[in-house]
């Protein structure tokens, strides 16, 4: 289907920008427990960061693409916002009816309003579309060229609580705090990552190869369904700005270091759900699970699906049945901390120690060859494991190193 | 087996969106792709994906559903849409898997 | 039940009562040793909490 878009541009390390915005590739699991986390505490008012890293980032994206694109008319600029909403897996959105003054933009597809659902195993008590309430205001500031700090969008209907479509309110900004302005690709590692490993049987490059012809954009109506899962094409500013703003918002009430335990165990049901539908899904089975001799080629083949999500590069560095050390270049969160803080005083890479330390969980705790249903029981049976896997972040991008690496071991 | 296949519905993401079915004896592929065409007038739009050595057929009737033929030996995926009604769903359920028999006959009556 | 162990069980009961100390900015519950008898009070205020927290 033809879509006005900005170009996907390829950008070193693994990484793909559309409006200079680097897009990673997250499944409604994910959004889920990261988004479930975010607003345990109230009085955080975390749901506004939400809503305002969705209109930096969406504004970046769009108000650059627009401007590549020389989109000169509000009607253009409209169709480049709603197009860009479904191809990146977010749902549809009509924002036909906001005006420069506001106005109701509708949703009758919402990933956050509708595939969350599937994640909670449980009704919902608030709305979950804070997402598209960001997104809305940001395209109603780039259709309009109005100034995307005198506008907010507020949920008035959303799918998730039962409603038939969501409905975004567009109107004039009553918070006081500043948007914040999206870094783009952040801190970058100039450097060239070491080749994949080659103690495998897996071809890294080939599987990339194979991957790189799946269509990944929204359906018609705006979702991705892959792997079992539904995926969103998202915002790493997105992603990093709402874990790094609660992080620092956790600071003073003596409970960060379990905020940032929270953030890593998003990374696991990230890495169960996501990973795990990956290595269960037909796709591995075609294309990557025939070069799977071993445990270990497992590991390979899921770390190299990973160098196709736009997360960096991550390297296998070392891996036994005990223990698995990988290196990522150029990792996002790292790559997003250094470009909107400097310098870190202790490891973000959250969603990465997840990640690696999921793998092992699925591979050699899960067993994950057998294709066992990826349920709540089988989450704890894994997670309950006295053999189960932990993280540990050793090297960070964003303290100064020249890569992060995570060590899972038991 | 009801009628040579399988329905197993997908609860665990797109609950109850995702269906797959499994067909022990093998179904004419082709044959099956011209049914569905015909039941919806010739109207569904057409691609296909090279999986390794695998093709992928997917046929997508647009906001009512996708079918993607040959996702592994015997399987073929069934994708309603999120905007598809229970009552949409029940009846393209139906309209597929009427073709879907009609395949597998057509593909024992060769065999 | 009386005691964060018996209330918060296994790694899954740890995470759940990370969720329940961070959603009542209660760090020393973290702290508390899990055999440790609660107090009816901060009992009904766990089992409130948790079960807001368990909701989608």
């Amino acid at each position: 289907m033809a879509r006005t878009l900005g170009p996907y541009v390829s950008s070193p390390h693994g990484k793909r920008l559309m409006g200079k915005e680097p897009l990673v590739f997250h499944c409604n699991y994910y959004n889920y427990f990261l988004q479930k986390t975010l607003l345990l505490d109230d009085e955080l008012a975390m749901h506004e960061v939400i809503a305002d890293a969705a209109a930096s980032s969406a504004f970046a994206t769009l108000s650059n693409a627009a401007r590549g694109l020389e989109l000169g008319t509000p009607d253009a600029r409209r169709k480049l916002a709603e197009y860009t909403f479904s191809e990146l897996g977010f749902g549809t959105i009509d924002l036909s009816r906001v005006t420069p003054s506001g106005g109701v933009a509708h949703v009758p597809v919402s990933h956050y309003g509708r595939c969350l659902r599937a994640a909670s195993g449980a009704e919902f008590a608030r709305p979950q579309s804070y997402f598209d309430a960001g997104f809305a205001a940001a395209a109603a500031s780039v259709i309009h060229g109005v100034p995307l700090e005198s506008l907010e969008g507020r949920i008035e209907a959303c799918q998730s609580m039962g409603a038939p479509e969501g409905r975004i309110a567009v109107g004039p900004r009553k918070r006081r705090d500043a948007y914040f302005v999206s870094c783009g690709q952040g801190g970058q590692w100039a450097g060239t990552p070491v080749g994949p490993n080659k103690d495998t049987h897996v071809d890294e490059s080939a599987i990339l190869a194979a991957l790189g012809t799946l269509d990944f954009s929204g359906n018609e109506e705006g979702l991705v369904p892959r792997f079992g899962v539904m995926l969103t094409n998202h915002f790493a500013n997105f992603y990093n700005r709402i874990s790094f703003e609660f992080v620092h918002r956790m600071k003073s009430t003596g409970l960060m270091e379990a905020a940032e335990d929270l953030l890593v165990e998003a990374g696991f049901r990230c890495a169960f759900h996501t990973f795990g539908g990956i290595m269960s899904s037909a796709e591995w089975d075609a294309v990557i699970k025939p070069q799977c001799k071993t445990k270990e080629d497992w590991v390979h083949g899921m770390v190299a699906t990973v160098n196709a999500l736009g997360w960096g590069v991550w390297r296998v560095h070392e891996l036994s049945a005990e223990r698995l050390v990988v290196r990522a270049y150029d990792d996002y969160e790292s790559s997003g901390w250094l470009g909107t803080y400097g310098k870190a005083e202790r490891p973000v890479s959250y969603l990465m120690a997840g990640g690696v330390a999921g793998i092992m969980n699925l591979i050699h705790v899960g067993d994950i060859s057998r294709k066992p249903t990826l349920d709540l029981g089988f989450y704890e049976k894994v997670f309950e494991s006295d053999a189960r896997f932990f993280p540990r972040q050793v090297k960070s991008m964003a303290m100064g190193d020249d890569y992060s690496e995570v060590v899972a071991e038991r | 087996m009801n009628g040579g296949f399988e329905a197993r519905p997908d609860e665990r993401c797109q609950r109850g969106l995702a269906v797959s079915y499994f067909v022990a004896r093998g179904y004419d592929e082709e044959r099956l792709r011209a049914a569905l065409q015909a039941a919806w007038n010739h109207s569904l739009i057409e691609a296909s994906e090279t999986w390794g050595k695998r093709t992928v057929r997917r046929l997508v009737r647009q906001f009512r559903f996708e079918v993607r033929l040959g996702v592994r030996d015997g399987e073929i995926s069934f994708l309603h849409r999120a905007l598809a009604s229970p009552e949409q769903r029940a009846a393209q359920s139906g309209v597929f898997e009427s073709c879907l028999r009609t395949a597998i006959a057509a593909k024992e009556e060769r065999t | 039940m009386n005691t964060i162990g018996e209330m918060f069980p296994g790694n899954m009961g740890r995470v759940r009562l990370t969720r329940v100390a961070l959603k009542l900015r209660m760090p020393t519950l973290l702290q508390t040793p899990p055999d440790q008898a609660l107090d009816a009070a901060l009992l009904t205020k766990l089992t409130l909490c948790l079960a807001e927290v368990q909701k989608g």
